[in-house]
């Protein structure tokens, strides 16, 4: 069975691209284009891995990672691997963030993220 | 016959009786204004001696009988006797000759005073009878004249030898008066025909002791001298009274006036008061003398404040425009208009040939020329040394120099300091002197040519000057400060002006790279898309032709180039998308690195690095990363610099230090940067590179890195030559 990805990105154009590159490499996708939907869908949704920008409307990236994380730990499931995308260069925030994964800049080459993804799944 | 002889008067009493008031009046006017200088003693005892001569020789002429006549001539001679002897000694002391004092004063002396020993103790031997003098004449009224003793003898020989004593000294006037300059020429033109007059018309009067009958008459010469001698002093200060002696005159003309009225009047009017009064005809001539004398001091003191107030006036009217002129001085703030106007007001308000100002120069203490006026033909020296003997005379005296006071006392007293002074205002060519002092301290002078008329400074000139000059030194002093001010304020208004274009440029590339920031940002979401599908299609290469594998393959190389320039905007806007770690770096080890990972690229473009670096720690507060990245830029900029106009080329880095500061330097042989453009290479996006060679933000970057670590880059270059980039940070205590 292939392994499920959430993508979080509240730009259509990168969840779909995204999406697309997944799915042709053998994954199958969820997306979400915010935290508060992301999260919602984790509860009922098996994911195998997250890949998350951090700039979102409402609660960010970061934030909602966090909760995703927590929610898993309480189903005693095993954690969940994340890839932070980001386009922003907000030091302090990019910092916390790879303290909970990787983080790769936007634009990214496929075959990176790919390798990156691959290195978890 | 008894109304024949009463139309006969003696008239030579007449120009006794003026000889009497005339000299009388300048003695004690002298007397009371205190002579200062033993010319102006002798002269009091001298005026004296000639009023005791007239006084004698009036009272003698209208002497009853001859007894009476005798003594007054015994009086007479008193003075007759001093005369000559005195007026020698005031003509040596006015000119002050020393020379031959023997014969010219102490054997004269001494001879004198026998003389008058004899003529008061023993008179008999002196003047041996009276006669009656022109017993004959229809004209004159006959009286008691002396005539020669038997002492005459002594009496003669003496009188001759006196006699050449005075022509002694009227030789010696005359060559004063030809050898003197200035003041001194002026007042022995009046000094030298006066007293030569009065001597040769005094002499006259003496001539019927010898049995040469010439009426005296001629002797009222001698009543016009000090009236001569008076205008003298008025015009040319002589003899150093700085009062106006009008007083003096309208003294003389007043008292004449109230004592020669009565006098006439009982002389020519007397037949026609006997014929109506009788016996009583002298009371109405006494009664006009009492009334005279009476409203005498109240016409006195009306003349003199009338005659005052004409002199004053023109005066007045002078000084108050120089003063008023003053007070403007103070409103011009221009030194340069201030001391131009200062010469205006003064050569042409004083009407004088030429006028300059020197002025302290702060710095030296030394006098420096700042303005002339009518001055151009001749030259001034430009500077008047501090130590020069004018300087400390102005300092010391902190009084007007008068040129003709110095030369005269130069010459009289052949003093070598004053003679040199005396050199000095000649070779400036100054009449006077001014200083000007703001409290203890002579700010500058003013130096004053000759009054257009010839005339001399008057005491009230100097004193007008005086004030003048000092509140010239005070608008002076107001607007050397004015001017240092303007000038600090030009100066902090320059500072300030490029404090705010740092400001702005700064402020500039803040906005710039927080606009680039963020545009990069909102770029980042659609590159990601077009980079992700296109190296999605490129994946199946396989399914491609080759025209649109080479399509794709373009676009992706575009959106990296694109990735690229927002990665160093965001870097220039201060976000880095790591976060940098500032710790204390060796400057040298981030140099070798860049140099180590350079080397190989730059021997393939024939450019070779070398480093110069004397210690081994050249340690900074800063981040790696960025270090790196500055050192970088710099090098690559260097070689693209060289590549630009040729084939190989040399980069040279060098490490310094010190306390405070660690600094690196780039230096290249490469095209150099041009005036034109060189304010610009740190602005943001500024190239000279082919589009897509550069991005415009390499020099950026290296400034907002290095501004962010509190140092400073510069760059220094010509055209054609090369550049050179030094960058300066603080350094760390460990460096020490």
């Amino acid at each position: 069975m292939a392994k499920n990805i959430l993508v979080i990105d509240d730009d259509g154009m990168v969840t779909k691209s995204l999406c697309r590159l997944l799915e042709k490499s053998g994954f199958s996708t969820e997306t979400s284009e915010n935290g508060v939907d992301a999260i919602e869908l984790i509860k009922n949704t098996h994911i195998d891995m997250i890949i998350a920008d951090i700039r979102l409307p409402g609660i960010n990236g970061v934030e909602t990672v966090k909760k995703i994380k927590e929610i898993i730990k309480g189903k005693h499931k095993h954690d969940v691997p994340v890839i932070f995308i980001t386009g922003y260069s907000d030091a302090q925030i990019n910092a916390e963030a790879q303290t909970m994964g990787d983080l790769i800049l936007k634009p990214f080459d496929n075959q990176k993220i790919l390798e990156k993804i691959n290195s978890y799944i | 016959m008894q109304g024949a002889t009463e139309i006969r008067i003696p008239w030579y009493s007449i120009s006794n009786f003026l000889i009497m008031v005339t000299s009388l009046s300048m003695s004690v006017f002298v007397f009371i204004k205190g002579p200062k200088t033993k010319a102006n003693k002798i002269w009091v005892i001298l005026t004296f001696c000639v009023a005791l001569y007239g006084f004698g020789a009036y009272m003698a002429s209208i002497s009853e009988d001859m007894p009476a006549a005798f003594f007054w001539w015994q009086v007479a001679h008193i003075g007759v006797i001093l005369i000559p002897v005195l007026f020698m000694h005031f003509v040596s002391a006015f000119l002050d000759i020393r020379r031959y004092s023997l014969i010219r004063l102490k054997i004269p002396y001494v001879m004198s005073f026998v003389f008058l020993i004899l003529n008061i103790f023993r008179r008999d031997l002196f003047l041996v009878r009276m006669n009656l003098f022109f017993e004959d004449s229809k004209l004159f009224k006959p009286s008691y004249w002396s005539y020669p003793g038997s002492v005459w003898y002594y009496f003669f020989i003496i009188f001759f030898f006196l006699g050449l004593a005075m022509i002694w000294a009227h030789i010696d006037l005359f060559r004063g008066y030809r050898k003197a300059t200035g003041l001194t020429r002026y007042q022995l033109k009046y000094f030298f025909p006066a007293s030569l007059l009065a001597f040769i018309g005094g002499a006259t009067s003496f001539l019927p002791c010898f049995n040469i009958e010439i009426y005296p008459v001629f002797n009222i010469t001698v009543a016009f001298y000090p009236l001569i001698m008076g205008y003298a002093i008025v015009k040319y200060r002589l003899m150093d009274i700085r009062v106006a002696i009008t007083r003096t005159g309208i003294f003389v003309v007043v008292y004449t006036l109230v004592l020669g009225i009565p006098f006439s009047v009982s002389f020519f009017g007397r037949r026609w008061l006997m014929v109506n009064f009788g016996q009583n005809w002298g009371f109405p001539p006494l009664i006009l003398l009492t009334i005279l004398a009476s409203i005498g001091p109240f016409l006195y003191i009306y003349f003199q404040r009338r005659a005052e107030t004409i002199i004053l006036r023109k005066q007045r009217a002078y000084q108050e425009t120089l003063k008023q002129a003053a007070r403007e001085l103070s409103r011009i703030h221009n030194l340069k208009k201030l001391l131009n106007l200062i010469t205006h007001i003064v050569t042409k308000t004083v009407g004088i040939t030429h006028a300059a100002i020197y002025l302290l120069e702060e710095e030296s203490q030394d006098f420096v020329l700042k303005a002339t006026r009518n001055k151009k033909n001749k030259t001034l020296p430009m500077l008047i040394n501090k130590e020069s003997l004018l300087i400390e005379w102005l300092k010391n005296h902190r009084e007007i120099l008068v040129y003709e006071e110095i030369h005269r006392k130069a010459y009289e007293g052949s003093v070598v300091v004053l003679k040199e002074l005396d050199n000095q205002m000649k070779s400036l060519d100054a009449s006077i002197i001014v200083p000007g002092f703001i409290k203890e301290k002579l700010l500058g002078f003013l130096i004053l040519g000759d009054k257009r008329l010839g005339e001399f400074y008057t005491p009230q000139d100097l004193d007008t000057l005086s004030v003048i000059a000092n509140q010239a030194a005070l608008a002076i002093e107001n607007a050397t400060l004015y001017e240092n001010m303007e000038e600090e304020v030009k100066q902090r208004t320059e500072e300030l002006i490029e404090t705010q274009r740092q400001l702005v440029q700064a402020e500039k590339l803040a906005t710039v790279g927080t606009l680039a920031g963020g545009v990069a940002h909102e770029i980042n979401n659609p590159l990601t898309a077009v980079l992700t599908n296109v190296q999605m299609l490129l994946a199946d290469s396989a399914k491609l032709d080759t025209e649109t594998k080479e399509s794709l393959e373009l676009i992706e190389e575009a959106t990296k180039r694109c990735r690229m320039i927002v990665q160093k905007l965001m870097t220039y806007a201060k976000k880095p998308l790591e976060t940098a770690i500032i710790t204390e770096i060796n400057l040298l080890e981030v140099v070798e690195k860049v140099v180590d990972f350079l080397r190989y690229q730059f021997l393939q473009d024939n450019v070779k690095i070398d480093i110069q670096a004397k210690e081994k720690k050249y340690r900074v507060k800063a981040n790696f990363n960025e270090m790196e990245q500055v050192v970088t830029n710099l090098l690559l900029n260097a070689r693209d610099a060289i590549k630009q106009i040729k084939k190989q080329g040399q980069i040279n880095i060098s490490l310094h230090k010190t306390d405070t500061e660690v600094s690196l330097e780039v230096k290249d042989d490469g095209c150099g940067i041009s005036k034109e453009i060189i304010s610009k290479i740190f602005d943001p996006f500024f190239t000279t590179k082919d589009v897509g060679k550069g991005t415009g933000l390499g020099l950026s970057i290296c400034h907002s890195i290095v501004e962010k670590y509190k140092g400073v880059i510069a760059v220094q270059s010509e055209p054609t030559k090369g550049s050179t980039f030094v960058v300066q940070l603080p350094g760390v205590e460990s460096n020490k």
